[in-house]
């Protein structure tokens, strides 16, 4: 059984003719500790898919308009406050994109981290005091020593004065370990990272993926990590989902699509971007925007951009077909042969 | 041949108070003494990390920022002490274009407004009705619809807005445009239309450009050479071919090392810097680098390293470099 496995998953916005479908029909599974990069131009859905495993959307304006998605193979559509309750943090945790939008300005990056633990593993945050030294100093003494031992895992120097620190008193790159820190205090087994390191330098974007990377050995953790950037999907994705208007396009291992991309979209996308050393003259742009939601073409969503349009493209909307052994495109046209060089 | 554009010795200080009765006033040294040209037509990329200066120097060569010191020249003449009337006939000559098309734009005024202010303040058309071929021409020509005129910014999407941006910075045949990270706020099959827009203009016009940017394989692609800085410093000028293939300063080499590739094939060992950049308000004594250096030296904390030319064209500030 998969870890999380999402079954045509639709998802609106807004109501009667004003409804636009944000998600629409989308599947996809995670095994345990692999690491699944969704990939795609902004509007495309695939933040609020990552919001709906465990239902942090707020409902209205979202509305689930049919599917499933099951984590350890139940339903998180019909699950009790009570069941959320337990499987935010406790079983998916969340890494965001702006650090210094998600920690609380006003607490102790300490407190905010043992307030998880409170949570979900509160034997780990009021240890048993020991027999020789009980009252609250000892006990907090304890509990403190698994947020150093946290922030120490994340690559925090002197972490046993830094959990004094606020938010503010510490850098973009420190800010997001914190996050991290937290995400995996309640030791999840899913981590969905939302453009975990759109905000950061290059450099301190290297410090982010390194230790995504590490933690992943070292814990067997699934991570679900989202991003238009595909050089970081080299980087740390088994597979990989490429999003385009709210639909998956391709899903294939992340090395066979990086050598290989077979659906337009991917191929067009990776074209655009510029590749150090390459000394391209021209970059190929692709045409046009991402179509509005509520405007979407008939047909194929990608045929008026697309380089390899048919007449057809514009009349059927092509199905997510298995082209190769774990291998989904969405393009009768679909090609593997010319991909990058 | 001379010089579009020469800075001498620039420095932008900004004070920081320090608390109400300290009369010791700290200053950030957001620029430190950066030297630099810009022939005609030519493209010069700026990168480095947040905070290292390079939006501060793009704003003090078009005087939004006072510079503390040093000369801007342009075309020859020093624009750092301009006034009044004087100033503004020389920023004809010398545009910029901002990160962020959605802050740059006044939501109140129309494309057409926007766009023909420029044309307005500098009285570049005879009659209402050439004023108003121009604005039809200007957004033609950065791939818009002259009928575009009419409507207003929340209209547009990011890439759109940003043509917008470069009509209104054309408006007025600057030499010069400089570019505030133009892309890196669209989505990428959107700034590969941008970034050839920006390139089909100076093959067309000769405008040079200024590109400042924190993507390097976006300012490989666009410039002819490339200027990194660290710390309010230049660390190394070079041509963009060499910054692939022969970085000589080791914060260029990391920072081109962390660039994340899309081959998946590729045997590129990445060099992962400790720490973050340091405060521009302490800087770190002798190299500002040496903190987070992988291969620094005991004189590397004592001596502050000039920029010192390696081969012809090719300049880094590292007691190392050879």
């Amino acid at each position: 059984m998969p870890l999380l496995e999402i079954k045509n998953l639709k998802l609106e916005f807004g109501s009667g003719h004003a409804a636009v479908r944000a998600v629409d029909d989308l599947s996809f599974n995670i095994e345990t500790g692999e690491t699944v990069c969704l990939v795609g131009e902004s509007g495309c859905g695939k933040s609020v898919t990552a919001l709906s495993i465990a239902r942090l959307l707020p409902t209205p304006p979202a509305r689930f308009a049919g599917g499933e998605i099951l984590l350890n193979g139940r339903d998180v559509l019909k699950m009790s406050k009570a069941e959320l309750r337990e499987i935010r943090g406790g079983v998916v945790s969340y890494v965001f994109q702006e650090p210094s939008a998600s920690l609380n300005p006003v607490v102790r990056v300490g407190n905010q981290i043992k307030e998880t633990l409170k949570l979900h593993k509160p034997n780990l945050a009021r240890d048993a005091p020991k027999p020789s030294q009980e009252g609250s100093g000892a006990r907090r003494r304890s509990s403190d020593e698994e947020v150093i031992r946290l922030l120490k895992l994340v690559g925090i120097p002197a972490p046993e004065s830094r959990i004094r620190s606020y938010p503010h008193e510490m850098s973009g790159g420190m800010q997001q370990r914190v996050m991290i820190a937290m995400a995996l205090a309640s030791r999840p087994q899913l981590l969905v990272a939302d453009e975990p390191t759109t905000a950061l330098d290059v450099t301190i974007q290297a410090q982010i993926i390194e230790l995504l990377r590490d933690l992943k050995h070292q814990f067997g953790m699934a991570i679900l990590l989202i991003t238009h950037n595909l050089g970081i999907v080299g980087d740390l994705a088994d597979r990989v989902a490429v999003m385009y208007a709210g639909q998956i396009v391709e899903i294939a291992p992340a090395k066979e699509l990086l050598r290989r991309p077979g659906h337009p979209y991917t191929q067009a996308l990776m074209d655009s971007v510029p590749k150090l050393g390459a000394e391209t003259q021209r970059l190929r742009a692709i045409p046009g925007s991402v179509p509005q939601l509520n405007a979407l073409p008939a047909g194929c969503r990608f045929h008026p951009r697309c380089p390899k349009a048919q007449a057809e493209c514009s009349q059927t909307a092509p199905a997510l077909l298995e082209v190769a052994p774990n291998r989904w495109v969405r393009c009768p046209f679909w090609s593997n042969d010319c991909g990058i060089e | 041949m001379s010089a579009l554009l020469e800075v001498r010795n620039l420095r932008v200080h900004f004070p920081v108070k320090h608390g109400p009765f300290s009369r010791a006033k700290l200053f950030v040294k957001a620029v430190d003494d950066v030297s630099f040209h810009l022939e005609p037509g030519e493209t010069l990329g700026l990168v480095g990390e947040s905070g290292c200066g390079k939006t501060t120097l793009g704003r003090a060569i078009v005087r939004l920022i006072e510079p503390a010191s040093g000369d801007v020249l342009f075309e020859g003449d020093n624009i750092t002490r301009l006034r009044g009337a004087e100033l503004r006939l020389r920023r004809r000559k010398l545009q910029m274009i901002f990160q962020d098309p959605y802050g740059s734009l006044n939501p109140r005024m129309t494309v057409g407004e926007a766009v023909g202010e420029a044309i307005d303040i500098h009285q570049l058309a005879e009659s209402p009705a050439a004023r108003h071929r121009r604005i039809e021409e200007l957004l033609e020509l950065v791939g818009l619809d002259a009928a575009h005129a009419q409507r207003y910014p929340h209209e547009f999407s990011g890439g759109q807005r940003q043509r917008i941006g470069i009509a209104r910075a054309l408006a007025v045949e600057p030499k010069l445009i400089v570019c505030d990270e133009p892309v890196s706020a669209l989505d990428v099959s959107v700034q590969a239309q941008i970034i050839n827009l920006l390139q089909d203009l100076q093959a067309g016009r000769g405008i040079a450009y200024l590109f400042i940017a924190h993507d390097l394989a976006v300012v490989e692609h666009i410039s002819r050479r490339v200027l990194v800085m660290y710390l309010g410093k230049v660390v190394e000028l070079l041509d963009a071919h060499s910054l692939v293939n022969e970085p000589k300063h080791p914060y260029t080499q990391a920072l081109l090392s962390a660039v994340p590739v899309v081959d998946p094939d590729s045997k590129r060992v990445r060099i992962v810097l400790p720490g973050d950049v340091p405060s521009p308000i302490d800087p770190p004594g002798g190299c500002p680098f040496h903190p987070r250096c992988p291969v620094a030296e005991a004189r590397c904390k004592i001596e502050v390293p000039l920029l010192r030319e390696l081969t012809p064209g090719h300049w880094a500030a590292c007691h190392l470099a050879r």
